[in-house]
């Protein structure tokens, strides 16, 4: 951070922007203080330093458009100005902790670690000063002993000031790790020659960096060994030209910054930037690619020559292949969007006065690029609903012995074929009766309809719904909820909402793994092909001839009834006189049976979408091609459960209440007179 | 009234003062459209019905990995469905919709000839006579003695009004379904 208020004001300086210098000058001072632990970091300087970023892109932003005049210092200017230098005041300089500290034993041959600093010719140019680490070193220990060496060029013309000639010799007291003392050096570490040894390294291991170093290993060795930085132990001159740093020292110093620098450089070349739309070909070309693999598959079986049908095999399966990396190149982590949820919910809390704690779990959770940005808007907003109405404030909080601080987490993992995001908050959960009111003054709902829980949070869904008292200009205009569930439901998904009173809500997202291409299995239903995503399959069977109530549309599954659907029964076609079959399938917590005429097996489905004319069309999510070139549609399950399962509630409550007429019919009829 | 006045048709007629169509037969009734709008014409491959939409939608073909809905134009014009024949082909239409052109088959019986027929041959649409919506209707001429009627693609096959008959059956449809009735 600090480097980068740095870079900003260098830039800056390049370009005359005096106001941007004036301004990031202020804050550096600040960050440089964070940075030698002389400033704590607490929560005014986090939200203090937020808004100066805040402000700093404002002025670049200025600059960009208007360069030549200055930034116009309004008052948010002088507010951040004043604060930034209230934190400025320095205290004893960290140059003084630098000398060497009385108190240190004397440069004792072994409690020493000795650092050998050669910086890079270019350290100035990249905006770094030798005496910023020293002092940052001061921090670990004390400086027993330190020599700077400046090599100077053989004449004064090929003298340039802004080349750096030094190199810092040093004996450090201290009893920080070798990983922290390295750390001091992090950010010139790539390009600067940094050896730290250890105390009480052997000799071998100063004469291995004697050879490392430029010049005549000797002289190095002599100025050491006046510097009292070689152990004493060991006189007889060990032969000079180590052709290697001997193994078992030099390596150890060499380990925290080697390491580090490895990790960078795997850093720097695991990813490549790629264009989107170059992805996108290479996932349309693998889908061109699963389907012909699908029919040449079917032709080989039809030849039925074994060799032919085996090298289809080979070859259909290493297409699977080639289909599941093609798509994982698409997956990126879901912290894309986490990432940007610290400095929301700290800004939203801080504008309502709460103390919020945010907990991001499964931030490495894989999802499809392209769900990213469509995800991300309903995402922020749900949010900040939980904060705005969700999470109480302080004091309500603590009254029902709450801890004052709310939690909010954002957590992603993966569920049979699907993403799942949950948003939990630990508020006062949701207010059922508060939403039913609403809902009946808006005239969102029937009267006398008897709502499960379920169904009463989905109210919030509806458009113009919105409970919250006050509109505030977080949330509340109630123009947010339905927007929230179209983009969901955009992206296939599904949204669902837990709630316990007093101890807070869920809103769980469930969104397909990917658009793309899915395993699928191929059932058919009156002649036509049809597909089922695999991973929402539970199992498939034969359709019962008992244990079913054909009356409700539902099936004894083991220890419960589940509802069921006859895709034929739907689809407007005639019954069946040939044995059906029911395929078992599952979203989420949800279970329905699907009865379909035959079933034929896994198939590989590359999804196409139906287009606009289809664009109201429920239970099926869209269609792909087949190994004989003919479209296949792909029902869309989690629609068709809900499907099942809504008709079920309904058709048990109309055979109730006729089972319950009927009986009062009965007993009217056994009392009347006779 | 002039046809430049009521659509796209006679697109790039250059001057010559004809327009170029493709003639077909529906049912007993002959058909032109402007050749600007037909894409391709296909032989008739076997189509995936797609349910719970109006019976005029005759569902989905894969054209070369695009999936592309075809519509039956004679239930389109509120007459019995079209019977596959040994002639029967679908002509690939490129309509120009809200903000894209949309690729849609209709199912033809059969397609004659691509003719070129004098602007001034073409007459507007008569209010009464035909027994199908006078907007559909770009204007009626005679080819080879035959009475043919020129067909307005863009009224009679518009993206916006087809999506919108589509929206009312499929929701019914699942509303029906939803409350447990057998469709």
């Amino acid at each position: 951070m600090f480097r980068s208020a740095h870079t900003i004001k260098g830039s800056a300086g390049l370009f005359a922007l005096d106001g941007l210098i004036a301004f990031t000058h202020v804050m550096e001072n600040v960050l440089d203080r964070m940075r030698n632990g002389e400033l704590a970091i607490d929560k005014p300087l986090v939200a203090l330093l937020l808004a100066c970023n805040d402000h700093l892109r404002h002025m670049l932003a200025h600059y960009r458009s208007e360069p030549a005049t200055p930034f116009p210092e309004d008052a948010e200017h002088r507010r951040l100005l004043t604060a930034l230098e209230a934190h400025t005041q320095f205290a004893p300089t960290a140059v003084a902790s630098a000398a060497p500290c009385p108190a240190a034993p004397e440069n004792s041959e072994s409690g020493n670690w000795h650092l050998f600093l050669r910086y890079h010719p270019d350290l100035f140019q990249h905006g770094f000063d030798p005496a910023s680490f020293l002092r940052y070193l001061g921090k670990h220990g004390s400086i027993v002993h330190i020599h700077t060496r400046l090599e100077m060029p053989a004449t004064l013309q090929d003298f340039d000031p802004t080349t750096c000639r030094l190199s810092n010799e040093l004996a450090l007291h201290s009893q920080a790790s070798a990983a922290d003392i390295a750390a001091a050096f992090e950010f010139i570490q790539d390009d600067s020659e940094i050896d730290i040894l250890p105390p009480a390294s052997d000799y071998d291991a100063f004469v291995a960096l004697a050879a490392r170093y430029g010049g005549s290993p000797e002289t190095h060795l002599a100025r050491w060994r006046e510097a009292g930085y070689l152990p004493s132990a060991v006189s007889t001159a060990p032969p000079v030209q180590a052709p290697m740093p001997s193994l078992e020292a030099a390596p150890m110093q060499n380990v925290p910054q080697e390491k580090r620098r490895s990790v960078d450089r795997v850093e720097g070349s695991r990813f490549i930037r790629i264009e989107a739309a170059k992805l996108d070909a290479l996932i349309n070309r693998v889908g061109e690619l699963v389907i012909s693999t699908a029919s040449s598959r079917m032709r080989a079986k039809q030849t039925a020559d074994s060799d032919m049908i085996q090298a289809v095999e080979v070859l259909s399966q290493l297409v699977e292949g080639i289909r599941d990396d093609a798509l994982n190149l698409r997956m990126v982590p879901i912290s894309e969007i986490f990432n940007r949820f610290p400095r929301m919910v700290h800004d939203v809390s801080a504008r309502l006065g709460k103390e919020i704690e945010l907990d991001l779990v499964g931030a490495d959770t894989e999802i499809d690029k392209s769900m990213i940005e469509k995800l991300t808007d309903p995402l922020m907003h749900i949010v900040r609903n939980a904060i705005d109405h969700g999470i109480e404030d302080a004091e309500s909080r603590l009254a029902q012995g709450k801890p004052a601080r709310g939690l909010l987490r954002l957590k992603a993992y993966h569920d049979t074929g699907a993403i799942v995001v949950d948003i939990s908050d630990d508020g006062r959960g949701m207010n059922k009766a508060a939403i039913l009111a609403k809902a009946q003054e808006r005239g969102l709902l029937a009267e006398g309809r008897q709502l499960s829980d379920p169904e009463v949070y989905k109210l919030i869904f509806l458009p113009g719904f919105s409970t919250a008292e006050q509109v505030s200009d977080i949330s509340g205009r109630g123009v947010g909820m339905d927007v929230v569930r179209r983009n969901i439901e955009a992206l296939r998904g599904e949204i669902e909402i837990l709630s316990t009173a007093g101890q807070g809500s869920t809103l769980r997202i469930r969104l397909p793994l990917t658009l793309a291409i899915i395993d699928g299995f191929h059932v058919e239903v009156g002649g036509s092909s049809l597909v089922l995503p695999l991973d929402m399959m539970a199992e498939c069977m034969d359709m019962p001839s008992q244990q079913i109530s054909r009356e409700t549309r539902q099936i004894w599954l083991r220890d419960t009834w589940i509802p069921y659907i006859s895709l034929r029964e739907l689809f407007s076609l005639p019954p069946s006189d040939e044995p059906e079959y029911v395929v078992v399938a599952q979203f989420g917590q949800t279970t329905a049976g699907i009865i379909v005429d035959r079933l034929i097996g896994d198939i590989q489905a590359v999804i196409k979408p139906l287009g606009s004319l289809f664009r109201s069309l429920r239970g099926v999510s869209g269609s792909t091609i087949m190994g004989n070139g003919r479209l296949a549609l792909i029902l869309d399950i989690p629609q068709l459960i809900q499907l099942a399962l809504k008709r079920e509630d309904r058709l048990v409550e109309q055979r109730q209440a006729s089972l319950t007429e009927h009986s009062i019919a009965l007993a009217n009829s056994a009392t009347r007179p006779i | 009234m002039s046809m430049h006045e009521n659509g796209r048709v006679p697109a790039n007629d250059g001057g010559e003062g004809v327009a170029h169509c493709v003639t077909f037969v529906l049912g007993d009734e002959m058909f032109a459209i402007s050749i600007h709008h037909i894409r391709e014409i296909i032989e008739y491959e076997e189509i995936t019905t797609v349910p719970m939409m109006p019976v005029f939608i005759r569902g989905i073909i894969n054209l070369r990995g695009a999936v592309v809905p075809v519509v039956d134009l004679s239930a389109r014009f509120g007459r019995p469905l079209s019977e596959i024949k040994p002639g029967t082909c679908i002509a690939i239409l490129s309509i120009e919709g809200n903000d894209a052109f949309s690729l849609l088959g209709i199912l033809l019986d059969g397609v004659r000839e691509v003719v070129e027929i004098p602007l001034d041959a073409i007459e507007p649409a008569p209010s009464f006579g035909t027994r199908l919506r006078s907007e559909f209707i770009q204007g009626i001429t005679t080819v080879a003695g035959r009475f043919v009627i020129l067909l307005n693609v863009q009224k009679a096959l518009s993206v916006n009004e087809l999506s919108e008959l589509a929206d009312e059956v499929s929701r019914a449809h699942w509303s029906d379904a939803l409350a447990g009735e057998t469709p």
